[in-house]
């Protein structure tokens, strides 16, 4: 019986053991028809260390587009002909309303994210920070931002401002990256996320799947994320946006969509696997199977530039499946 | 329970074990958190024993409203005062026209469905036949017929007018249904699911969930279906109809209407189980869950009284879940 590898890896797990690339490896291996046994193990896996907690974040685009990197899959990149609203960092007022209207949503947190590499030479760095205060202030939000590549000392001002939580993904494995950026190294990625957990701040890092990556290139993500400890892995799902490189790339299987939630949750047992981007597109009505798959946070509202499917609709779905959305019990 | 029990339980009707009643009742005692895996092993016994198809069916209101009997959830029994507006019969050229949107998508089934006890002494009986007869030549669709108690005789009628396949729900479980019809007795509809089998026809048979019944009340029908070797299990969930004696009912959770599928397809390993009327509202996102839950058919379309969803949504949600949908000729 094939599965029964699914199950002994399973206890694995939920007896506190670190499970072995080679043995994530495997579950990648399993029969399409055993896929909802994983999905229904993960789930186990995902109450036994988080319980019924939903995390929930809703982000701001506080500056968009004539982004100088060339992310593949990035509607924002100066590098990318595509039709959406490019604008300079919102105003101070601007951000703040955005933040108002995340909490009354249900939100938890609220990310500020920018386009553009990162923080060095930003001359809107100053207004970021006094937006994140300004927040703190009027809101009972906690606070996270997502603004490129930092230095320690931007580190430093983000935690002053009231920052608990910093965001950057990897977006992929190390030995995928150069297909899909070449501005930047994987390897700044990284130093910015040791930066941010020097000054003890938590870290929200994740990826995008369906780039063409392979399994072991998507279980290399999982591990880099697992061996940085951080706090929280947002998984967007590719929504090819027309002008973007990767425009043509086929949509992954929905099934597989699942499963890739499955094993992050196999391999990252008590982190937030957070639903992002991209998962509408790619799951269609399965989008709710997520939450039986070890997901346990989510992006609400709208993304950066794609709109999402609604606040109210995934927390209700979350609420109808027995999961608590954290801003309900704050 | 433990979900080892979930493990033995599958593991043994994975191996061809006819699951008992008093095995199915362990199932649901499962904890919330266990369902998942339940589902996860329903849909592991549906993929070994019916494979990867979709049974897509619409259905047909071929005639409405001022039923004799007294169902506490129909909004077509006279017992209720409810906005269902009643007509009588069909014509031939509007049943074409009503399974022209089900041929259109792709529906391999369709039923006509008359309102009423039964076709004993029902004036209708022969006009019925007679439609039957030109709708099965003239579209694309296969026609089920779903006319209440019939008798043998009829049931041959219905055969020789071309029809393969007859729908007459059990509802709930023989303890329960007092509660629920009083009008006619569980034997009648238990009689008529008999004479149409012996008259060659396919069964497809159900029920609805949600009415107040127990766990037990539920396993029972599987098991009576089960007996009956009926082909196709239609579940409904009850949509509580404003003005139906039912309208009060509190809802199921989606969770639980997913182990109630997980449970049945324990029960039922090779047959088609139909998530049917009511899953929009009681399932609400969670209809993708269901067909990777046990579930292997679907009610597609509208309803009798009430609108079901986009069909062509339903042929998606299918392909989503790596299952194939059944297409018509």
């Amino acid at each position: 019986m094939s599965y029964d590898l699914i199950f002994t890896l399973g206890k694995k797990v939920l007896n506190g053991e670190p499970l072995t690339f080679e043995e994530a490896l495997q579950l990648t291996q399993i029969d399409e028809a055993d896929i909802p046994i994983l999905l229904g193990v993960a789930n186990k896996i995902r109450v036994t260390f988080t319980g019924d907690q939903v995390d929930t974040c809703e982000i701001v685009n506080a500056r968009s587009g004539g982004c100088s990197e060339d992310c593949k899959f990035c509607a924002q990149s100066a590098h990318h002909d595509v039709k959406f609203d490019s604008y300079p960092l919102l105003s101070e007022d601007q951000i703040l309303q955005a933040a108002k209207s995340a909490e009354s949503h249900g939100a938890y947190r609220f990310c500020i994210v920018t386009a553009g590499c990162g923080m060095k030479h930003d001359p809107d760095f100053e207004k970021i920070t006094q937006s994140i205060e300004r927040i703190g202030r009027e809101t009972g939000l906690e606070r996270c931002c997502s603004l490129g590549i930092l230095t320690p000392a931007h580190v430093k001002a983000l935690k002053a401002a009231g920052i608990t939580r910093y965001h950057h993904n990897l977006e992929t494995s190390k030995s995928f990256f150069d297909q899909i950026c070449t501005t930047h190294t994987y390897d700044e990625r990284i130093e910015t996320i040791k930066n941010v957990k020097a000054e003890g701040l938590e870290v929200c890092s994740g990826g995008i799947i369906g780039l063409g990556e392979t399994w072991e290139q998507r279980l290399e993500l999982a591990f880099a994320l697992k061996e940085l400890n951080v706090d929280s892995v947002p998984i967007n799902v590719l929504n090819p946006v027309k002008g973007t490189a990767l425009e043509g790339r086929p949509p992954l299987n929905p099934m597989e969509v699942l499963q890739t939630f499955a094993i992050f949750r196999f391999i990252l047992p008590t982190k937030i696997l957070r639903y992002a981007g991209g998962r509408e597109k790619a799951l269609g009505e399965l989008v709710p199977l997520g939450f039986l798959s070890g997901i346990n946070g989510m992006l609400i509202g709208n993304y950066l530039t794609t709109a999402g499917r609604g606040a109210d609709t995934d927390l209700n779905t979350a609420r109808s499946l027995g999961l608590k959305p954290i801003a309900d019990q704050a | 329970m433990d979900s080892k029990e979930i493990i033995r339980l599958g593991e043994l009707v994975l191996d061809g074990h006819i699951i008992s009643e008093q095995e199915a009742i362990s199932l649901t005692a499962v904890c919330e958190d266990d369902i998942p895996l339940l589902g996860a092993y329903a849909n592991k016994i549906r993929a070994k024993f019916a494979g990867k198809k979709v049974d897509m069916c619409g259905v047909i209101n071929a005639r409405s409203g001022l039923c004799t009997e007294d169902c506490k959830f129909c909004s077509q029994s006279v017992y209720h005062q409810t906005n269902a507006q009643p007509f009588p019969l069909i014509s031939n050229q509007e049943a074409l026209d009503a399974l022209t949107p089900l041929a259109k998508a792709g529906a391999e089934r369709a039923s006509l469905v008359t309102s009423g006890k039964g076709m004993e002494t029902d004036p209708d009986f022969e006009r019925i036949v007679t439609l039957i007869k030109q709708t099965a030549t003239q579209s694309a669709i296969n026609i089920c017929a779903n006319l209440g108690t019939i008798s043998y005789s009829q049931a041959v009628l219905l055969v020789q007018a071309g029809i393969k396949r007859y729908a007459h729900n059990l509802e709930t479980s023989e303890n329960f249904y007092p509660e629920i019809c009083t009008t006619h007795p569980y034997q009648e509809r238990f009689n008529t699911l008999l004479a149409a089998k012996k008259a060659g026809l396919e069964l497809c048979s159900g029920g609805i969930i949600g009415l107040g019944e127990s766990w037990h009340d539920r396993i029972s029908l599987a098991i009576t279906l089960r007996s009956l070797d009926v082909d196709s299990i239609p579940i409904n969930i009850l949509n509580p109809i404003p003005g139906t004696l039912l309208e009060k009912q509190t809802p199921l959770s989606p969770l639980e209407i997913l182990k109630t599928f997980a449970i049945f397809r324990f029960i039922l390993p090779g047959k088609v189980i139909r998530p049917a009327g009511g899953r929009e509202i009681n399932l609400r996102d969670m209809q993708g869950a269901v067909m990777l839950a046990g579930a292997n058919g679907l009610i597609v379309g509208n309803y009798l009284t009430f609108g079901g969803r986009d069909i062509a949504k339903d042929f998606t949600m299918v392909n989503d879940a790596g299952l194939v949908p059944t297409l018509n000729n």
